[in-house]
């Protein structure tokens, strides 16, 4: 049995939860635009979410991979425990500070924040943003399509 | 981590770049003054800004929220805070006008040095900046606006 809020929820989550810590971050940066010796931060997006992917947590790619372990997990009552755990790590902080890098110095000036640059991260960040918001009413949707549709002769 | 954060601390920069604005504005209306309360002319003044780490700025001197002690990368963020105010060490501009009170006994009034241009610059950056910090504002609002779709 697969979970009713199976890896795309996890994976959308997660998307979320970068987009907004990046937009976070961005701004920063524009509001130390005049700050002297404020260095440009930034969020590799791309790498945290390939290491997500290929690491996810918990039981995630176990439900994927193997349908009946997975299921014998949630049946064993461990499925809770993992989720709980999952649920620690994403709150407590799994890719913390670290997930904030100082961006590359291609300015040489003492404050190397482009505002050019920043304003256009901000929008393209903000439409991919919406963008996953819009895939997680689609598969919310879509949930509901499949609850209310399945009672209908 | 929530959106909130993003608007407060671009909130950290309207204040900044408001308090920079009105410096330059100060500046500019004290342009001819040759008394001060201090006597001498004015001195015209420029704001340092200083980069903080958002932690230890929270919210009412309480520090931060319960909430938001447990977000991910808020150590890594630093919000603008306006340093100090200093004034400008720049030689006084000297002009001949032995009728005005301020005069020496060559007839030469000391006026304060700033320059005009400059202070308009000032002026633009600062409003352009507060601008961007505008657009910031409004970029989070509606990323937190679209969220609430969700539970449509």
């Amino acid at each position: 049995m697969k979970q009713l809020f199976g890896r795309i929820f996890n994976t959308l989550e997660r998307a979320i939860e970068l987009e907004t810590l990046r937009n976070t971050v961005i701004t920063s940066n524009i509001t130390n635009l005049d700050t002297p010796g404020y260095k440009a931060k930034d969020v590799p997006f791309k790498e945290i979410m390939a290491r997500y992917l290929d690491n996810p947590p918990g039981g995630l790619a176990m439900s994927l991979k193997a349908p009946s372990q997975g299921h014998m997990i949630s049946m064993g009552g461990s499925s809770l425990a993992v989720t709980d755990k999952a649920h620690i790590q994403t709150a407590g902080g799994s890719y913390g500070a670290d997930a904030v890098v100082v961006r590359s110095d291609e300015r040489g000036t003492p404050n190397n924040v482009d505002l050019d640059s920043e304003m256009a991260e901000l929008a393209i960040n903000n439409i991919r943003f919406q963008e996953t918001v819009q895939s997680l009413i689609k598969q919310f949707e879509m949930l509901k399509t499949a609850i209310t549709e399945g009672g209908k002769v | 981590m929530n959106l909130f954060t993003a608007i407060k601390i671009s909130a950290y920069g309207l204040s900044a770049e408001r308090t920079r604005l009105g410096v330059a504005a100060m500046n500019l209306a004290n342009a001819d003054v040759t008394k001060t309360v201090d006597g001498g002319p004015y001195r015209p003044k420029s704001v340092v800004f200083s980069a903080e780490p958002y932690n230890k700025t929270g919210q009412g001197g309480g520090g931060v929220s319960f909430a938001d002690r447990f977000s991910q990368g808020l150590d890594a963020l630093q919000v603008v805070k306006v340093a100090k105010i200093v004034e400008d060490k720049d030689p006084f501009r000297e002009v001949y006008d032995p009728n005005n009170p301020d005069a020496d006994q060559n007839g030469m009034v000391k006026l304060p040095n700033v320059n005009v241009m400059e202070q308009m610059v000032d002026i633009m950056t600062a409003s352009r900046a507060y601008e961007a910090n505008v657009t910031a504002i409004n970029t989070a609002k509606s990323m937190a606006l679209k969220t609430l779709e969700i539970g449509k």
